[in-house]
């Protein structure tokens, strides 16, 4: 009976370290993808789809303009017939937006999804005072690295938006 | 043979069962008092954290269990919602206090009331994009241009500081805005120390400057821009107990509270505030949120100008038939219903919350003939905000 409490008492233990382990694990990119994504249709088909409180949310028509403003590499982002694959959309009145963007690789993905942070954490720092009721969205945003792709999404409903978004990568 | 059990004392059990007893009570107040996930906490001003598991799919749950973030935020509820959260927050606030603690960062402690923001950085890259920015841009479109750096309020109001505290370098930065060329970059500090009533510019529990503050400042850059300042009797004064976001920093939860000014003129109630651009503006007559001066609403502040928006164009029919830019954080939603007592229209940005799907600063200078720029910052924007580069 001793040994049978002393046995339940290890499993007990190691789970409970498996599970600490597991909490320690971070933020750890997924292995590399092979499947392609087409990010703008991506974006927009989140923003038609997703529950934005701003029902004016617009893509940024100035890409570069924008990426350099958030501090994103442009070399760092994937090119396509001239044309960069990344698609942004940002709201004027609330702090929701759509980041979807295909990085040149997995390392670059990783740089990129750290410059939204960066993005995320300045909203957060300016809500925090003067629109506290908007915070919640901001932390608890969408963020997925598949590969060397990146989507972030800031919406009304950021648990409906990632089954969304899971249900179009696939 | 010695034996190995030692037995318990009375007392030695007694502290067992209290501590147990302590733990189990904490643990059923947990359970049974009521729970405001999501709601916003009057005392603190901030959204109190979710139920960690609430409306997530198993997936959902288990990717945040790998990632680590499931423990985050459980020990984010059980933080929000420990019994007695306000209680031990001010225990611990008013202990750091009375054992000679000046401080419990970000704000430090002083005489009278007085609580004063922690001291910026000495040195900031940002702070020279944004001087190089606003000068590129100033030129660009041929501005005048009025640079006001509102620094911390320890600055004009030193002698309520504690004795020992770490040195402000807002001065500084200051200095450097005027000595880079712009049309006129007032010296605040020193314009406040020289009022007859230095206290009554910044209020005692919010980083802000007052409306008295901002007046003083207005009346001084109305001289520069070759305006004439309206003056103080021209107003009718409305006070409204106002705790601002020191105090909700500070856990000193006993402090007494601010006044909150509104400055009424019947030239004011004929101007309207449009915020917003396109077709998504929504246009307000006056300056002033009446909904956030009501009781029981935590932030009057947000009342001057519906708070801080992206885009905001204040117009007054009985204007002097000028335009004029105001690039502002906070500080520039008191000053600028007293500038609008004088020009006919005021666009206002407020870059930390603009974006690039919004009409460009310069068409807008363009479009409404504007040969004025304002610039209002605390010096922790002019320090921080990466904003000013949407100035193009």
């Amino acid at each position: 009976m001793k040994n049978l409490l002393k046995a339940a008492v290890c499993a007990v233990l190691v789970c409970a370290m498996a599970f600490a382990l597991a909490a320690c694990g971070g933020n750890e990119p997924a292995p590399a993808e092979t499947k392609d994504y087409d990010v703008i249709d991506i974006a927009k088909s989140v923003s038609e789809n997703v529950s934005f409180e701003d029902e004016y949310l617009t893509a940024v028509a100035d890409i570069a303009f924008e990426l350099n403003r958030d501090e994103i590499a442009l070399d760092s982002v994937a090119e396509e017939n001239g044309a960069k694959q990344a698609a942004v959309y940002v709201s004027g009145a609330y702090p929701e937006m759509i980041f979807a963007i295909k990085a040149v690789d997995a390392n670059a993905a990783d740089q990129v999804m750290k410059a939204i942070e960066k993005i995320l954490d300045n909203y957060e720092k300016n809500y925090t005072n003067y629109g506290p009721e908007q915070v919640s969205k901001i932390t608890s945003a969408v963020k997925v690295i598949k590969g060397q792709y990146v989507f972030v999404i800031v919406s009304n409903d950021n648990a409906a938006a990632q089954t969304y978004l899971n249900g179009l990568l696939g | 043979m010695e034996t190995r059990a030692k037995k318990f004392t009375a007392a030695q059990l007694a502290l067992v069962i209290a501590f147990c007893a302590a733990i189990a009570a904490v643990f059923v107040l947990l359970l049974v008092l009521p729970k405001h996930a999501g709601e916003l906490s009057p005392l603190e001003f901030r959204t109190l954290a979710e139920l960690p598991f609430a409306g997530k799919s198993a997936q959902k749950l288990s990717d945040e269990l790998v990632r680590g973030e499931l423990s985050d935020n459980v020990d984010s509820f059980l933080e929000d919602h420990f019994p007695g959260r306000s209680f031990f927050i001010a225990l611990n606030s008013y202990y750091l206090r009375l054992t000679g603690r000046n401080t419990n960062q970000p704000v430090i402690w002083g005489r009278e009331g007085r609580l004063y923001d922690a001291p910026l950085p000495a040195h900031s890259e940002q702070f020279d994009k944004n001087r190089q920015k606003l000068f590129e841009f100033a030129e660009a479109n041929g501005l005048e241009t009025y640079i006001v750096d509102i620094p911390a309020s320890a600055l004009a109001i030193a002698d309520k500081l504690p004795a020992v505290h770490p040195d402000y370098y807002d001065g500084d930065y200051v200095k450097a805005l005027a000595e880079s060329g712009f049309t006129y970059v007032p010296d605040l500090a020193a314009l406040y120390k020289a009022q007859p009533d230095p206290d009554a510019l910044y209020y005692l529990t919010d980083h802000h400057w007052t409306m008295q503050g901002a007046y003083v400042c207005y009346a001084d850059l109305c001289e520069k821009l070759g305006a004439e300042p309206v003056p103080e009797s021209a107003f009718e004064r409305e006070g409204y107990e106002f705790f601002g976001s020191f105090y909700r920093e500070s856990g000193l939860w006993l402090t007494k509270p601010d006044t909150l000014e509104i400055w009424r003129s019947p030239v004011l109630d004929e101007v309207t505030t449009a915020i917003g651009w396109g077709e998504r503006a929504t246009v307000h007559k006056g300056v002033y949120d009446e909904e956030k001066l009501k009781e029981g609403e935590v932030d009057k502040y947000a009342a001057y100008l519906w708070s801080n928006n992206a885009l905001t164009v204040i117009e007054n029919p009985n204007g002097s038939g000028e335009t004029v830019m105001l690039v502002k954080d906070s500080y520039g939603n008191s000053i600028a219903p007293l500038l609008a007592m004088n020009y006919s229209r005021i666009v206002m940005l407020d870059t930390r919350y603009y974006t690039s799907t919004m009409p460009l600063p310069s068409e807008l200078i363009a479009e409404y003939g504007i040969e004025k720029l304002i610039v209002t910052f605390g010096t922790e924007s002019m320090i921080t905000d990466s904003g000013l580069a949407f100035l193009r």
